[in-house]
């Protein structure tokens, strides 16, 4: 019995906190390596449980469900039950009264330990996921905030697989990004496309990529009116893959060229270039001479000097 | 890669980002510059015009222009 009950409090208090951290944290950016070592499970166990547990006990007085007054005795009298069964026979009242007490306690505990586990795990997840925004910003302020810039680096990002980091937009300040790879394999093919997904090992290796939109360079030709001295474009070798979703396995890649290509928007692209501003400026002047009846009104604008 | 690694790659992605928005810049300024006068032609009959880039078609809006020529 004693250990059945010690087997269920190692359960709860620490393979129970890392299992419930894991599963939160995997919501917003698979893990580097899903297959760990049993020296790493258990350094994870005892961070996600030691930790969450100290905070646990320290505000076990706070809130409902709190620490039941003499739990220390209970407890004693309760593990003598579960020791000896003497003791059990002779103190059969005191024992099943401890054990309520001994209910009650882990109720306390548990329910502060897991909701300290939730609390953390929604931080992280919200530091990864506004992460290419923080660094962004820390980026641009000196001395104490560039020690912030390392801090969130080494709790952030260790955990998450590098392959997510480079063929992700997670991390990057603004995910209107598209991603192009340009993808050489080992026999000697060059594809390019736009990222659709990518497929990650358990260990985080990269196991496969599937292309949106892809084309195939046909460098044979290329090659045939190179020494045909056609003086050809490269441009003009590039052949449409049919059908959309292109799989290229992980295995059979050489070499990786990746392209991160901002969403354009003209009228976000006029307000950060005065160039491109003044450029729009002349067309509209020229749609006011191709249609001579429109004109253009100014956006409302309010002002008072009251 | 630990955390100072992978940092290392993210300032990588951030120049390469930098380079395409730069690169991006130029293209459609050019265009812009080149072929107003079909652009404004393009607007003014369908309400909208595109601008072909090295990452495909960027569309431009009536409201576009007018939003530039308003601020």
């Amino acid at each position: 019995m004693l250990a059945l009950v010690t087997t269920l409090l190692v359960a709860v208090y620490v393979f129970g906190p890392t299992l419930v951290a894991r599963r939160i944290l995997d919501f917003v950016v698979p893990r580097r390596n899903l297959v760990q070592s049993k020296s790493e499970e258990i350094l994870t166990g005892v961070l996600w449980s030691i930790i969450p547990l100290w905070f646990a006990w320290i505000v076990r007085h706070v809130g409902p469900y709190s620490l039941p007054p003499n739990a220390k005795l209970d407890l004693q009298v309760f593990y003598s039950g579960l020791q000896s069964d003497s003791f059990f026979n002779s103190n059969r009242e005191s024992f099943f009264s401890a054990a309520d007490s001994f209910w009650q306690l882990n109720r306390c505990v548990a329910l502060r330990l897991y909701a300290i586990v939730l609390i953390l795990a929604l931080v992280i997840n919200l530091l990864i996921a506004s992460y290419g925004r923080m660094r962004y910003w820390l980026s641009s302020r000196k001395s104490l905030w560039s020690a912030m810039r390392w801090v969130l680096g080494t709790i952030v990002l260790p955990r998450i697989s590098e392959w997510h980091v480079i063929l992700s937009t997670v991390l990057l300040p603004t995910r209107d990004m598209t991603i192009e790879l340009d993808i050489l394999t080992k026999s000697g093919t060059l594809y390019k496309g736009r990222l659709a997904d990518k497929v990650l090992a358990p260990s985080g290796d990269l196991q496969s990529i599937t292309l949106d939109n892809p084309t195939r360079f046909r460098r044979d030709h290329y090659l045939s009116a190179v020494n045909a001295g056609q003086n050809p474009k490269p441009k003009e070798f590039w052949t449409a893959i049919p059908g959309n979703m292109f799989v290229v396995i992980a295995s059979d890649i050489a070499s990786l060229n990746v392209n991160y290509i901002p969403v354009v928007e003209v009228r976000q692209y006029s307000r950060q270039y005065t160039d491109i501003k003044q450029a729009l400026k002349d067309i509209e002047l020229k749609i006011a001479e191709i249609q001579p009846g429109r004109t253009h009104i100014p956006p409302f604008s309010y002002s008072s000097n009251s | 890669m630990n955390g100072l690694q992978i940092e290392r790659v993210l300032e990588l992605i951030d120049s390469n980002i930098d380079t395409h928005r730069e690169g991006l810049h130029t293209e459609i300024l050019a265009y812009l510059v080149a072929n107003g006068e079909r652009l404004a032609r393009e607007i003014s009959e369908k309400g909208y015009g595109e601008i072909p880039t090295r990452f495909g078609l960027v569309r431009i809006s009536r409201e576009d222009v007018e939003a530039a020529a308003a601020a």
